[in-house]
């Protein structure tokens, strides 16, 4: 989702007050946000870029209320080469690809200059991913000498946009905003520095800033726009949509020639797509039954135009709609057309009985144990940190290699994933030291070890015991109790662990295998815990490595 | 000896005593002995003389500022750190601090003073004295010993309030003459047994009397949400599965269409693991499909390296996922297959009492001949009326489905449209890409909000806390049913 403003006196200007705005937002899939101060912010879905532009608004609102009609080749550009824009093997490892737009009697007064740069800026960053696939940059045409270079060089120097004097580029990049922001983008071994010039002058660094020489003001009239990016294919579809929206700016589109070594392309190729869609497609994704000439009464209200073709539909998919790719993408629109909300819900008959997962009936069993056994449940989160995990608890010796551990996080209290629950449980303990004795909380959940490549996830159950007396024999009592009632059998063996009290603590065998602990807490992890009572502890594993794979479907 | 005993030989030795050298002899925690005492007033073993007493407790936004500092004290950092503009700052940790003499204002700037230089190694006294009452209960004696002053300036910030309450002053042992040798106060076993009870008196306690609060020993309220909002699925006929939470990017991302240069797979956004740095991928098959259709459609070349880093999964979406690599891979269903998972998701976030960095998720499937947006709402609609929720739907558009959309309620507590889920058709390229012929609905929504709304929480963090006294308190009971 992106945001983007615009002044409400401007809509009102258009006939379209805010309650149709938001109406037709809404059934656009768009959302008003906000309105405040005379301004909408207004949230567009990643799929449409086409509406981060006040003109791209206009135009979906006008073909939902027909208002306008869809006109097929409405969008086109005139046959005239405007400008050869030769590109130099230079840049073929930096930015290797540009496309361009000429356009002719733009109106640039009152917002639609604002609008216009807030559109090509939102662009670079949402769908351009801050500039480093897409980066537009706007030019006064007039004020543009002769055909245009795009290369590279070390050693350049330009006006920059809104100041006096010449700078060199590298001065540029360290001390502009843009320079700063962007310049790792073109960053390369040689130094290199693309930019683009004009017969006389350069008149931007690419994608960074553009030279003073050509800035563009409310009253230029004709413009020139360079696309620059990391594929042919994504800056030709940005430059079909601004061409449609100064189309719709009252604008007149010249293409331009752009000269690669290998080839020459000739851009913006305003072309309308067919896309062709069988009949029984649109009712069978939709869900309900339409003539072929009502479907496309309904993607003409998303400036579509349409045609019937024996038991087929062929959906003329505007130049700005880059994102409609094959059928779906259409049928989608149809039911946005339609109308969502007038869609009637069709009932899934099945008789088929559903089931609960194995590990949620085994934890649900053995939580309600541990409540009839007088323990509070507590859920604690799985991201913790190794001062919790280990240093609080007096572990000192940490296998890191089986520790799953975090990158980067914003939080300075998360680094790994828990190893164990009972730190998580003396961590309660000790927010609510002010309650009242005794207190029996416990927790059943997962813990995770890293593995080589992989990793290992085992549900465990850990409870406390914490008032005046808590001790070996209480807890131990518990445990019995709760691993008679689970059917686990056990033998217990001496431990010797920093957790616990040395000679008060036993680790739980079962089958041989080491499956738990308990005891009673050494007093400097109490003290660690801020706990001034007693308390007795135990972890024990109920399902070790848990396999997701392994589930089949079982209704 | 118990503890009653203990205070009766105490009383009889040394008369009338007050609460605290009871507690302070025979080292029992205040509160309780004040229950113990109340218990032992029923039975009319003790006499006590009540007064009436302040008793402190920390309100929420007091118990923030105890954890984070005052705020203050963070303009005092921010002000060590770099040149502050007033105009940058709160105006009322300004206030306070100027208050305090630690800074001054020079030029529209803050300098600190010398005074407030020396807060870090002399201590914030107001702060102190907060802590304290939040760590311990403070009697009412020591309580006045705490300067009135600062305990009014913590009331007025709102972060103490003060209350009356009765509590035991003098306690002294009841004299034996008040006892009838005939009255039954505690009915023993052995009056039972050998009916000596017949013929006597039982004394009649005063029902207003105080009596020991029991808490009670339940499940987590995440839990029995879960379990309910679990239990409205298979009621509907859906099958629970689950899955990993830690998956490479390909199950978490690519597998969902979503392109590698997205920006939600930032770091900014996703936890990546340092270890296990990158996890194995089995599905080679799975992956070159995956690759031709990234390419098809994002025009890139998908990394096998990308898409093997370790990451915790940031949507649920990842189990149906591989539930459709499952169906697709297996033959023989019987259709529609319908599946739901719940779990944890994980984001970047920086913690704070709004922003969580795990919570929980729902996630539904259908799978199956014919299915259409007209049976995605359906469904979803079926599961709003479980819940009382009366919904809209509208268009909306995520990676993996098309058509999409998203389902939304007008919330009477919150006065405004609140998204419920996100759905749609899972698209061609992805399910083809997974083997599955067929048309597969899906959707999914954040369940946090959901219980905070049900238990009528403010704040999401107070749910992961698990502060014991609120476990102890809150209750879900009267939410769903109408009695």
């Amino acid at each position: 989702m992106s945001n983007v403003l615009f002044d409400i006196k401007d809509f009102e200007r258009m006939g379209i007050d805010i309650k149709m705005l938001d109406s037709t937002l809404t059934d656009l899939g768009m959302e008003l946000e906000s309105i405040k101060d005379g301004v909408v912010e207004i949230s567009i879905t990643p799929n449409r870029p086409d509406m981060l532009d006040f003109v791209g608004i206009i135009r979906a609102i006008e073909y939902m209320h027909k208002k306008r009609h869809p006109k097929e080749n409405y969008y086109t550009t005139s046959s005239q080469i405007a400008k050869t824009i030769t590109v130099s093997e230079s840049v073929s490892n930096i930015r290797p690809y540009i496309s361009a737009i000429v356009a002719k009697n733009v109106n640039l007064s009152g917002s639609a200059l604002k609008y216009l740069i807030n559109f090509t800026e939102k662009i670079c960053d949402t769908y351009g991913r801050k500039r480093k696939k897409i980066a537009i940059g706007l030019h006064d045409l007039n004020k543009i000498s002769g055909d245009i270079t795009y290369d590279a060089t070390d050693n350049g120097f330009m006006i920059p946009l809104n100041e006096e004097v010449k700078r060199s580029f590298a001065d540029i990049l360290k001390s502009s905003d843009t320079g700063i922001k962007y310049g790792d983008i073109i960053k390369n071994k040689e130094g290199l520095i693309p930019y683009l010039s004009d017969e006389k002058n350069v008149i931007a660094i690419i994608p960074i800033l553009n030279s003073n020489s050509t800035k563009v003001t409310s009253l230029t009239k004709d413009l020139f726009v360079d696309i620059t990016g990391m594929s042919q294919d994504a800056i030709d579809a940005i430059a079909n949509i601004l061409s449609c929206s100064f189309i719709d700016m009252g604008a007149t589109i010249e293409q331009c020639k752009i000269v690669y070594k290998k080839s020459n392309i000739i851009v913006p190729l305003l072309k309308m797509r067919d896309i062709t869609i069988k009949r029984f497609r649109i009712d069978e994704t939709i869900g309900v039954k339409f003539e072929t000439r009502e479907a496309i009464s309904f993607i003409e209200r998303l400036g579509y135009n349409g045609a019937v073709y024996g038991t087929s539909l062929i959906a003329k998919v505007p130049p700005y709609r880059i994102d409609v790719l094959n059928d779906q993408d259409v049928i989608e629109d149809i039911a946005i057309g339609f109308g969502y909300g007038k869609i009637e819900p069709l009932k899934i008959l099945s008789p088929k009985q559903g089931l609960f997962n194995d590990i949620t009936l085994y934890t649900n069993k053995v939580a309600i144990l541990m409540v009839g056994l007088g323990f509070m449940e507590c859920s604690n989160n799985y991201l913790t940190s190794e001062n919790a995990n280990y240093d609080m608890m007096n572990i000192t010796k940490i296998e890191r290699s089986s520790v799953v551990s975090i990158e980067y996080s914003k939080s300075p209290s998360i680094n790994m994933l828990r190893t164990h629950i009972l730190p998580n449980l003396l961590q309660n303990l000790s927010i609510s030291a002010h309650e009242a004795m005794p207190q029996r909380v416990f927790e059943i959940g997962s813990i995770f070890m890293a593995q080589r490549r992989n990793f290992k996830e085992s549900l465990h159950l850990s409870f406390v015991i914490e008032h005046s007396k808590s001790n070996f024999s209480e807890i131990k009592s518990n445990v019995l109790a709760i691993l008679n009632m689970l059917n686990i059998k056990y033998e217990l063996k001496t431990l010797s662990d920093p957790t616990f009290i040395e000679g008060r603590c036993a680790a739980i065998y079962s089958s041989n295998k080491l499956i738990g602990k308990f005891g009673e807490l050494h007093p400097s992890v109490l003290s660690s815990f801020s706990l001034e009572e007693p308390a007795a502890g135990a972890e024990i594993c109920l399902v070790e490595d848990i396999k997701y794979d392994s589930q089949h479907l079982k209704a | 000896m118990s503890d009653k005993n203990r205070i009766l030989d105490f009383l009889k030795h040394n008369g009338e005593s007050t609460l605290e050298s009871i507690a302070k002899n025979l080292d029992i925690n205040i509160n309780v002995l004040i229950e113990l005492l109340k218990n032992m007033e029923i039975e009319k073993q003790v006499n006590i003389v009540y007064t009436n007493a302040l008793k402190v407790e920390i309100t929420k936004e007091g118990k923030i500022d105890i954890q984070e500092g005052f705020p203050e004290e963070k303009l005092l950092n921010e002000a060590k750190k770099s040149k502050l503009h007033i105009s940058n700052v709160d105006s009322i940790a300004l206030g306070w601090a100027k208050r305090n003499g630690w800074v001054s204002i020079i030029d529209n700037h803050i300098k600190i003073t010398e005074k407030g230089e020396q807060v870090e190694s002399v201590g914030y006294k107001l702060k102190e004295v907060l802590t304290k009452l939040n760590k311990e209960n403070i009697p009412t004696k020591l309580l006045s010993e705490l300067s009135p002053d600062i305990l009014k300036i913590l009331e007025s910030r709102n972060l103490i309030v003060i209350k009356n309450s009765r509590m035991p002053d003098i306690i002294s042992i009841r004299d034996k003459s008040d006892f009838n040798a005939n009255e039954i106060s505690q009915l023993t076993r052995s009056m039972i047994k050998e009916r000596s009870w017949e013929g006597a008196q039982f004394k009649r306690y005063d029902i207003n009397a105080g009596s020991d609060i029991t808490y009670p020993a339940r499940m987590h309220p995440m839990r029995i949400f879960l379990n309910r909002i679990a239990s409205i699925w298979v009621s509907m006929g859906f099958t629970e599965v689950k899955g990993p939470i830690i998956e490479p990017a390909f199950w978490n991302f690519d597998t969902l269409f979503i392109p590698q240069d997205h920006p939600s797979r930032d770091t900014q956004d996703t936890f990546f693991l340092s270890n296990p740095k990158d996890l194995d991928i089995s599905d080679i098959e799975l992956m070159s499909k995956f690759k031709k259709e990234h390419k098809r459609y994002w025009k890139y070349e998908m990394s096998e390296k990308i898409s093997s880093m370790g990451v915790l999964r940031t949507q649920t979406t990842s189990v149906s996922a591989r539930q459709m690599r499952i169906i697709g891979k297996s033959k023989d269903h019987e259709y529609p297959i319908k599946l739901f998972s719940i779990g944890k998701v994980f984001r970047n976030e920086s913690i704070d009492y709004k922003h969580l960095a795990e919570f929980y998720q729902l996630e539904g499937l259908v799978v199956g001949p014919s299915l259409s947006l007209a049976h995605l709402i359906w469904i979803i609609k079926e599961f709003a009326l479980n819940i009382g929720i009366d919904i809209k739907i509208r268009p909306s558009s995520f990676a993996f489905v098309e058509p999409g959309l998203e389902v939304y309620f007008y919330s009477e507590r919150h006065k405004t449209n609140i998204e419920l889920c996100g759905g749609g058709i899972i698209r061609k390229e992805i399910t083809n890409s997974m083997g599955i012929k067929k048309p597969v609905l899906a959707w999914g929504m954040g369940l946090d909000r959901a219980i905070m709304d049900e238990l009528k929480l403010d704040s999401i963090t107070e749910l992961y806390k698990n502060q014991l006294g609120w476990l102890r308190s809150v209750s879900d009971i009267n939410s769903g049913v109408n009695v």
